[in-house]
């Protein structure tokens, strides 16, 4: 198979990656749910949507809190899918926030912790080291996804599809719950 | 933007072939490594260079390896006419033939050929653009980073990497990445699943 095939063939997956991703966000407190991992991974401030029907064929959400959005909720209900995300991890003290693309996991903008090292060497190898740490997570939690995609299917796409109408009723995300009137 | 510091935009590629010896590989680098343009109507030029600096080709074999990766640039340089200052010399150069040797009408061949002269001289003194991309090759896991970020410059990457070290690129896609973080789950079974419908209006 060429390689655009390959990426359009599998797009699906990552745009429910992310979504996956989103909902453990939210839902999970961004944990991936595996035995001792402590990282959270969370959708932050960006979000871009896309869909092949419709009038409106992409959507971006910026700033502020898109991840909670009724916006987002809307367009997730009527179809639409994550192309792109801004995400952010986290593990102990550590923080990398980058861009992942749904249809080839590209990583842009990637800001990765800080290092130490003052020499070129040194520096080429911590941030080799951390971006492979980072993406250790992130592939961590491509592969509970896939094991829970791949073994219950059904089950899976009902918990989104759960998840996606309480975020219509407003009830993720920290508000939830919160407002005096429901308390 | 680069390995060194910033913020970075990544490709991960798979790379299929056998890992070359560290002597094959400083010989790939050296043989395709980058040359700068020369005369003539060349207007792209592509090879490697070290990553610390772009004027270092071929790179640099004692800063290539670190630990378990291989380092190097792929460096793509461009440079261009522009067309209306081509298209202005040219006209002048063809009225001053006319006038000198005394022509009515200067025949298609001729125009092209001249066209083709003012822009070797003109391409002398364009200074080319460089686009540097930077490649950490894991020569143990058989991943290839790359800060190659548009089409273009990753197809030159995965043409001059299998002439250089005989290896195929692969875009680790999802599909790919699944197949190796899950080799228990046969490819059929991953390419036979369904997107959820997660429509909610339909339902």
């Amino acid at each position: 198979m060429k390689p655009m095939e390959l990426i359009e063939q599998g797009r699906f997956l990552g745009e429910e990656f992310l979504l996956w991703l989103w909902m453990r966000g939210l839902a999970e407190g961004g944990t991936s749910g595996l035995e001792g991992d402590q990282s959270a991974c969370f959708v932050d401030d960006s979000v871009q949507l896309v869909t092949e029907r419709g009038d409106v064929k992409e959507l971006s959400l910026r700033k502020g809190n898109p991840a909670e959005s009724r916006e987002a909720f809307e367009a997730l209900s009527r179809g639409m899918r994550p192309a792109k995300a801004k995400v952010r991890l986290l593990s102990g003290d550590m923080e990398w926030t980058f861009t992942l693309g749904a249809a080839g996991l590209e990583i842009s903008t990637l800001k990765l912790p800080p290092t130490q090292s003052k020499d070129n060497q040194g520096r080429v190898a911590d941030r080799l080291f951390l971006l492979e740490e980072g993406m250790a997570h992130l592939e961590r939690r491509f592969e509970a996804f896939l094991t829970a995609r791949t073994q219950d299917p059904d089950g899976l796409q009902e918990t989104l599809r759960a998840w996606l109408r309480q975020g219509l009723e407003g009830l993720v995300g920290a508000g939830a719950g919160d407002l005096p009137w429901q308390g | 933007m680069s390995l060194l510091q910033g913020t970075l935009s990544l490709r991960r590629f798979l790379v299929m072939g056998p890992v070359p010896t560290e002597a094959d590989l400083l010989e790939g680098l050296r043989q395709d490594a980058f040359r700068p343009f020369e005369d003539g109507l060349e207007e792209e030029r592509l090879g490697w260079c070290d990553w610390r600096n772009l004027l270092i080709s071929p790179p640099d074999a004692d800063w290539v390896s670190q630990e378990r990766f291989a380092i190097f640039s792929l460096r793509m340089d461009t440079r261009k006419v522009p067309a209306a200052l081509l298209k202005a010399r040219v006209e002048l150069r063809l009225q001053s033939l006319q006038k000198e040797k005394d022509l009515a009408f200067i025949g298609k061949e001729a125009r092209i050929s001249l066209a083709d002269e003012v822009k070797a001289e003109l391409l002398v003194k364009v200074l080319p653009t460089p686009r540097v991309s930077e490649v950490a090759w894991d020569l143990k896991g058989g991943m290839l980073w790359t800060t190659a970020s548009s089409s273009k410059t990753q197809s030159a990457l995965i043409g001059l990497f299998i002439k250089s070290f005989g290896c195929e690129l692969q875009p680790l896609a999802p599909l790919l990445l699944a197949g190796r973080l899950l080799p228990r789950i046969p490819v059929e079974a991953l390419m036979g699943l369904d997107p959820f419908d997660l429509n909610l209006e339909m339902a």
